[in-house]
Order: structure tokens, then C-alpha cells, then sequence
């Protein structure tokens, strides 16, 4: 009769003798209308943070290599213009707004240039001609993981 | 006369009170220590049956009675199960606490919109929310383990759902009880 009461004003064995073809109906029955929006609700949200977390993460820091050799490390948080010797000359290297892109560099193509913003842990960009690589690292913790 | 009898009625509510919080802290260490035994993929990640009782306590009397339960449930089960002190008492503790805050919260203020299934839905993602921040805050401080929320959540909405109609029936149960009688 009243929605929101059958979990209240039904005790057990009631319950049980009505087990059969109400069952399903009396734990439906508790839900209310908001219970049912918020479940809702709550599961979009869960999905959509799926999806989120599985797309890629920022990343905390760039590390440069010229020819190979490893030239630093950047934090990505902080804007800044990085020049790096490369074989053919320097190439500039931009960080802005956690994001990391090649301003120029003294290669032919420009496909480092065209290639844009890197920001998500794992991403890379490079200038091939110029032997210059930027990764995109996720930063160290202090544990990899704790056990009990 | 009357004073007198004022207080003794008072000292009864207070000793009942006092009695049916044990019993449920009782009731809701035993679960606690029970599930410990069930293996999940993540040692953290639990049903949380315990929490029928913190609802069922909320229910019954009030946010601070839903606090207690929930504080001396981890309190009692981790010394049983020789966890006190470890991370996973730690992660346990901000769990039963966030979640038991929340459902005493919204349990006030939302009390005739939602069942207790909502509210224990609520309750969930709270505790599985603080349970993640201290892992990063206290254990593994990599933003890796916000990558688990999600997996957490998801858990938790499943499991807040099957508390909240344990919990319904609970209530409902124990609503008829001759000694719970006075206090509904």
C-alpha cells in the first residue's frame, strides 16, 4: 500500500510467506523514487570517472634527450622554455599550462612543431632530424605499493 | 513524585540506549570479523556488511549512535583480528567514519526522500571516497591510486544497495521487538 514502508512494517516470517511472485516486488518497492535517481545518478558518474581514468593521465614531468643522452627532467606544472643542442642546433622546447610542445626547431619538416601539446603520461614527442625526444613521465612516488 | 519518576524514566531511556548500542557494536564486530575472511581482489575492498548495523544505529537513534557503532566496530574487529594499528585499520577507520558522518547526515536531513538503501548508497561511496584519499595520504602517495576510484565505486554502489535493503529489513525487524518498542 505505502511505498516506502514494506521493509518497516513487515517482519520476516511475513516476509517469507510472501516469498514466491511478490518477492521481487517488495525489494522494489523500498526504493523511492530519490533512491532510484541517486542510484542512477551514482552509476552515470562511476561510469563517466571510468572512462575519465582509462583515458590517459597527466603527466608530472618531461624528460629531454638529445642524441641519446639524457639532458633533464622538467616538472610540467612549471611554464617554462627549454633549450636543448640537438645535432643540427637548438631546439626550442615550450612549457605551458601542463602541457609540453616544440616551438621551433632547426629541422626541415617541422613535423615536431605540427605534432602540438603533449601532456599525458607516456606521450612522446621527437624531432627526428634534430635527435631531440620528449617524454611525457607520471613522476615517482615514494612506495610502489604497500603491502599488509 | 513526579521528578523522581522523570528521571527514572530518563535513566531507562539512557541505560537502553546504552544496551541496544552495545548490542549492535556486539552484532556489528562479529560481521566485521567474519568478512575479513572473505578474499576480495583488493585486500581493502569489502562488503561492508558491518555497515547494516551503523544504518540500523543511525535508524534507530541518531548520528552520534551511528558514530560509535561504526568507531568501536573497527576498534573491536581489528583487535580481533590482529590489524590494529596496520594501514588496513587505518583505511578501515576513515572508511566506517566517512561513511557513518554521511548517513548521519543525510539521514537527517533526507530522511522522508530516501530510504536507507539510498542513504547507505551514500554511506558507500563516502567511505570507498576517504578510503582511496588515505591510501594516497598515508600509504602510496601516487596519483596512480585515484586510478582505482572508479573500480571502488562501482564496488560500492553494489554494495551500498545490498546494505541499505539489509538494513531495511533490519529496521523493520527490530521495530517490532518488544524491547525496542519505547524507542520507536
Amino acid at each position: 500500500m505505502f511505498v516506502r514502508n514494506y521493509g518497516h512494517a513487515l517482519a520476516f516470517n511475513e516476509i517469507n510467506s510472501l516469498i514466491g511472485d511478490t518477492h521481487s516486488v517488495i525489494l522494489l518497492n523500498m526504493f523511492t523514487i530519490a533512491d532510484k535517481a541517486l542510484i542512477a545518478f551514482l552509476a552515470i558518474l562511476t561510469i563517466f570517472s571510468y572512462s575519465m581514468a582509462s583515458g590517459g593521465r597527466q603527466g608530472v614531468e618531461i624528460r629531454i634527450e638529445a642524441d641519446g643522452k639524457q639532458v633533464g627532467t622538467y616538472l610540467l606544472r612549471k611554464d617554462s622554455v627549454i633549450d636543448v643542442k640537438g645535432v643540427l642546433g637548438t631546439s626550442k622546447i615550450n612549457v605551458r599550462g601542463g602541457k609540453a610542445s616544440f616551438f621551433s626547431s632547426p629541422c626541415r619538416n617541422k613535423v615536431c612543431v605540427h605534432q602540438g601539446e603533449i601532456s599525458k603520461n607516456g606521450q612522446m614527442a621527437a624531432c627526428l632530424p634534430n635527435r631531440v625526444v620528449v617524454r611525457v613521465l607520471g613522476g615517482e612516488g615514494d612506495y610502489d605499493a604497500v603491502t599488509r | 513524585m513526579t521528578q523522581l519518576h522523570v528521571e527514572r524514566a530518563s535513566d531507562l531511556e539512557r541505560v537502553r540506549r546504552n544496551t541496544h548500542l552495545a548490542l549492535l557494536v556486539a552484532l556489528a564486530s562479529a560481521v566485521h570479523t567474519i568478512e575479513a575472511a572473505i578474499p576480495t581482489p583488493v585486500p581493502w575492498l569489502k562488503f561492508g556488511f558491518a555497515n547494516i548495523l551503523t544504518i540500523t544505529a543511525i535508524s534507530l537513534y541518531d548520528f552520534w549512535a551511528g558514530l560509535t557503532v561504526a568507531f568501536l566496530r573497527v576498534m573491536v574487529g581489528s583487535l580481533i583480528l590482529g590489524t590494529f594499528l596496520t594501514p588496513s585499520f587505518f583505511i578501515g577507520l576513515s572508511g566506517a567514519i566517512a561513511s557513518a558522518v554521511v548517513m548521519g547526515i543525510s539521514y537527517r536531513f533526507f530522511k522522508g526522500i530516501f530510504s536507507l538503501v539510498g542513504i547507505s548508497v551514500l554511506g558507500a561511496y563516502a567511505s570507498n571516497l576517504a578510503q582511496v584519499v588515505t591510501v594516497y595520504a598515508l600509504f602510496i602517495r601516487h596519483s596512480e591510486v585515484f586510478m582505482l576510484l572508479p573500480v571502488f565505486l562501482g564496488f560500492g554502489l553494489a554494495t551500498g544497495i545490498v546494505n541499505g535493503i539489509g538494513g531495511e529489513f533490519l529496521v523493520g525487524h527490530i521495530k517490532r521487538l518488544p524491547a525496542f518498542r519505547a524507542v520507536v
